[in-house]
């Protein structure tokens, strides 16, 4: 079941990457043979796994596999930048009110 | 199999319409059902005529009888059939398709998977790959999940200025075999015609 869930997983990772592009769609494992659980491509996509861990390795036979993990990790990168920019919006409005307060009592105090 | 039409027409209080505007009613049905073929439920059809008879019923109360009454009642039944269209129940079955419709449509659509180009693109990738070694396999794979130069040499008791240089290559290498087969490809494919016309 989480197999089938994996293999309908959208192609997220980035176009213009040949090595995306041939990890991703050179090893085709129409069955998912040999595939690691979801939560080992979670840890793996987050790094949580030592750079020697043999899990790595299954990715450069299962293309599905490498898809997802890059789909993961293409997503974060997507969320931390869009965090990136809220904070940016927050801090640029709070620094106008801030501004435009400091005025205002300036005046009043004037 | 088209039916002949509703048997009797009812006013808003469930009484008989008029013979008169019944009769007119039933005239224009044929033209009815050529005009709204959408409209092909057989109480849907009666209620159509029905609403039309009663605002008919109505203007003839208040104003006495239509002359025209013929074109009349065409007109009365137009608008009722097209405010009936404009709800959402019919927006919707007027934008869905039948099956046999459905089926023409879907005969017609080009499919984007497994077409000859996918194929002929997925076997190429699979050749390149086949060319990196176990070792080119392994720097892209960790390069490619995020690992730095540093972490990569530190595993693989090497130095970092080592591991950018094979990087690199590895990328052109990747760059030139998809470049070069793509423009084989090309070549081979604008080639080919040109032979038959010489044949």
């Amino acid at each position: 079941m989480s197999s089938q869930r994996r293999h309908d997983a959208p192609l997220t990772i980035h176009r213009g990457n040949e090595i995306d592009e041939l990890f991703g769609r050179a090893n085709p494992n129409p069955g998912r043979a040999g595939c690691p659980p979801p939560d080992v491509l979670i840890a793996l996509a987050r790094r949580e796994k030592p750079i020697g861990d043999p899990a790595y390795d299954h990715l450069s036979t299962c293309s599905p596999c490498y898809v997802e993990v890059r789909s993961i990790q293409e997503f974060a990168k997507q969320q931390r930048r869009k965090r990136i920019v809220r904070t940016v919006v927050w801090a640029a409005v709070a620094g106008t009110v801030a501004l435009l307060a400091g005025a205002a009592a300036w005046r009043l105090l004037s | 199999m088209e039916s002949s039409g509703p048997r009797a027409l009812l006013d808003s209080g469930g009484s008989l319409l008029s013979a008169r505007i019944q009769r007119v009613l039933r005239d224009i049905l044929p033209r009815f059902r050529h005009r709204f073929p959408a409209l092909g439920d057989e109480l849907l059809v009666t209620e159509v005529l029905e609403e039309a008879g009663r605002r008919i019923a109505e203007h003839e109360r208040g104003g006495g009888q239509v002359e025209n009454l013929d074109a009349y009642a065409w007109v009365t039944v137009l608008n009722v059939a097209r405010s009936r269209l404009r709800r959402s129940s019919m927006r919707l079955a007027r934008a869905t398709l039948g099956s046999d419709e459905g089926q023409a449509i879907l005969g017609t659509l080009r499919s984007s998977r497994g077409t000859p180009e996918q194929i002929e693109a997925d076997i190429l990738l699979k050749e390149v790959f086949a060319q990196l070694t176990p070792e080119e396999q392994w720097l892209c794979n960790r390069k490619q999940l995020g690992c730095s130069s540093r972490e990569i040499a530190g595993e693989r008791g090497t130095s970092v200025a080592r591991v950018n240089i094979l990087f690199y290559r590895i990328k052109r290498k990747i760059r030139a075999s998809l470049c070069g087969s793509s423009a084989d490809a090309a070549v081979s494919r604008n080639a080919q015609p040109s032979k038959t016309r010489t044949a």
